[in-house]
């Protein structure tokens, strides 16, 4: 009986959870102020296909070719798109979030996700003479040679995706610094996913 | 049935219905190991009747399985509304969670209205002109109002709280007009003392309790035997220095002192007092322990003085906001002007940096209210 009454809850929550899950389907056409820039992200994109040839063709980080996890730290969590979109309107737009490209220069010029940041993760690597520059930038406060990160930026980070490792090392880097781990989230897509699902990509 | 399994019990002891026999002599032991621990099989307590009934008692019957119906919803339009993140708790008096980011602070029906468009001339508007935050901030500001107290504390005359000078350089009415008074007061210092009054005798008594209470601090502070602890005044999150001796907050001295400046025989920097208008004791005691340490002038003092603030510093939770590209902070209650410079530039004796970037709103370092938006520069 108490078996039986565990299991329809257990199937309850399933269904709870399925429920939350429908409701999270999103379009994916949304518009956005940054930086002075209006910009529109709309799915369907005619240019989508080429990109998605483009990112897929970036080898993969490490030899023999290999995949990202599904986390990149334990305490950092891993968003799809909807939240990517729901983070760019009302985060980044209300300047209440970065959404960071973590991937070198010559990555970025491939193309990025329309209000994004590039912030390529050797920038942020310990020895580098601008990282704190950097996050100070990001919102940090410093004093002598601690910083507070009460004011610190929320981030989302991605790179060209889940073959590629920067993003990983780039969170790494901040979360060396001390960057809060609660402040730092991954979009394990990138831009190959982005680009598959036919988001727009700006160059 | 061929089935029943009645209960058995292994018994190798004597059965525990009969009394147990101790033996009372070697003798009696003997005997009693030799004939009366034999293993024995009992059935013990097994009703058939019962058991049978049991067997044939109606079995209850399961409710047959309800398969949840799981209707995939449309594909829906993506509205880009406030919404919280994860689950949170309702009320008014339960702490939201911590978010990842802000969201725009909108009634949910007015936000349901909106579309991205209309969210879009919201952000230009609020970050459009100087006219809005102006006005924003001349609403959280106090209105002007004359000093209470022109002579003690003008906004030139503002000094270092650290300051360090021994107090025996200066003529001693500036020594207690200056915002060191609390200083000079707390440190082992031989004030010239010209004639012994009920008023001295009370200031010996509260140096002598100051001095021992500042050195066991001291000692913590020198011993890095201390740690910010996190604790919680008028709903905000505060921080201070923990030591394992004593707290910086209220020990007998800081009593002791607040009696004094009651009565109007110590002065305190009008920095140190509270929205509330009451001393800040934790700030306080920071201050005079970092300038203790820093009056030793000696490289491990210095250090343990910076490290102090490093400790603050780093784990203060004081948010910020920015308007127009500068740095705001909305004072909260129970803040003093020393508290939050501690908080944003690490040194309590900062605070004259933010008094100069707020003149219209901060006519006295102890003017600040709860709500106030007050400038910080970066």
């Amino acid at each position: 009986m108490f078996g039986r009454s565990l299991i329809l809850a257990a199937a309850l929550g399933a269904y709870a959870i399925a429920a939350q899950a429908q409701s999270d389907l999103a379009r994916a056409e949304v518009s956005f102020v940054f930086d002075g820039v209006s910009l529109t992200i709309s799915p369907n994109s005619a240019e989508a296909p080429a990109y998605a040839a483009r990112f897929a063709a970036v080898p993969a980080s490490c030899d023999p070719d290999c995949i990202g996890p599904k986390r990149v730290a334990d305490s950092i969590e891993t968003v799809t798109e909807p939240e990517v979109l729901d983070f760019l309107i009302n985060g980044v737009a209300q300047s209440q979030g970065l959404l960071v490209d973590a991937r070198m220069p010559a990555g970025r010029s491939m193309g990025y996700i329309p209000g994004s940041v590039s912030l390529p993760y050797e920038t942020m690597g310990e020895n580098n003479a601008f990282r704190d520059d950097i996050l100070k930038a990001l919102g940090a406060r410093s004093f002598e040679d601690v910083f507070n990160f009460a004011d610190a930026q929320p981030l989302v980070v991605f790179d060209n995706g889940p073959s590629q490792n920067a993003a990983g090392q780039l969170i790494a880097h901040l979360l060396k610094a001390g960057y809060p781990p609660e402040k730092l989230r991954y979009y394990r897509g990138g831009m190959q996913v982005w680009s598959v699902v036919g988001l727009t990509v700006q160059e | 049935m061929s089935n029943q399994k009645p209960k058995i019990s292994f018994n190798t002891g004597p059965s525990p219905r009969q009394a147990p026999v101790v033996p009372q002599t070697e003798e009696e032991f003997v005997v009693q190991a030799a004939t009366g621990a034999s293993p024995s099989i009992t059935y013990d307590g097994f009703d058939r009747e019962e058991w049978e009934r049991q067997l044939s008692a109606p079995k209850p019957v399961l409710e047959p399985a309800s398969e949840p119906e799981i209707v995939p919803r449309p594909y829906e339009p993506f509205t880009p509304t406030p919404k919280q993140a994860g689950f949170s708790p309702i009320g008014f008096f339960k702490k939201p969670p911590p978010r990842f980011f802000e969201r725009p602070a909108l009634p949910p029906v007015a936000a349901a209205a909106l579309g991205a468009v209309a969210i879009g001339v919201v952000v230009a508007v609020s970050m459009g002109g100087d006219d809005t935050s102006d006005a924003q901030i001349a609403k959280f500001s106090a209105p002007a109002e004359p000093l209470a107290d022109p002579e003690v504390t003008t906004r030139a005359a503002i000094a270092d709280m650290t300051m360090t000078a021994a107090p025996s350089d200066l003529p001693e009415e500036k020594v207690v007009s200056t915002l060191n008074g609390a200083v000079a007061a707390a440190l082992p210092v031989s004030a010239p003392v010209q004639e012994v009054s009920a008023k001295e005798e009370s200031n010996e008594a509260l140096e002598t309790l100051s001095a021992n209470k500042l050195r066991m601090l001291r000692e913590s502070v020198l011993a890095g035997a201390y740690r910010v602890e996190t604790y919680e005044r008028a709903g905000a999150q505060r921080i201070r220095l923990s030591t394992q001796n004593a707290r910086l907050e209220n020990p007998t001295s800081s009593h002791l002192m607040l009696d004094a400046i009651a009565r109007n025989e110590m002065k305190l920097s009008k920095a140190l007092y509270t929205t509330a208008g009451a001393v800040d004791v934790e700030t306080m005691m920071f201050n005079l322990v970092q300038a203790s340490l820093l009056k030793d002038r000696t490289a491990v003092s210095e250090e343990a003085a910076l490290d102090m603030s490093r400790k603050i510093f780093a784990a203060s939770p004081a948010r910020s906001q920015t308007l127009n590209g500068l740095r705001y902070y909305a004072v909260q209650e129970g803040d003093s002007l020393a508290y939050i410079a501690l908080q944003f530039y690490g040194r309590p004796a900062a605070f004259p940096r933010i008094l100069e970037a707020n003149p219209d709103i901060l006519q006295s370092p102890d003017k600040i209210q709860t709500g106030q938006l007050i400038h910080i520069p970066r």
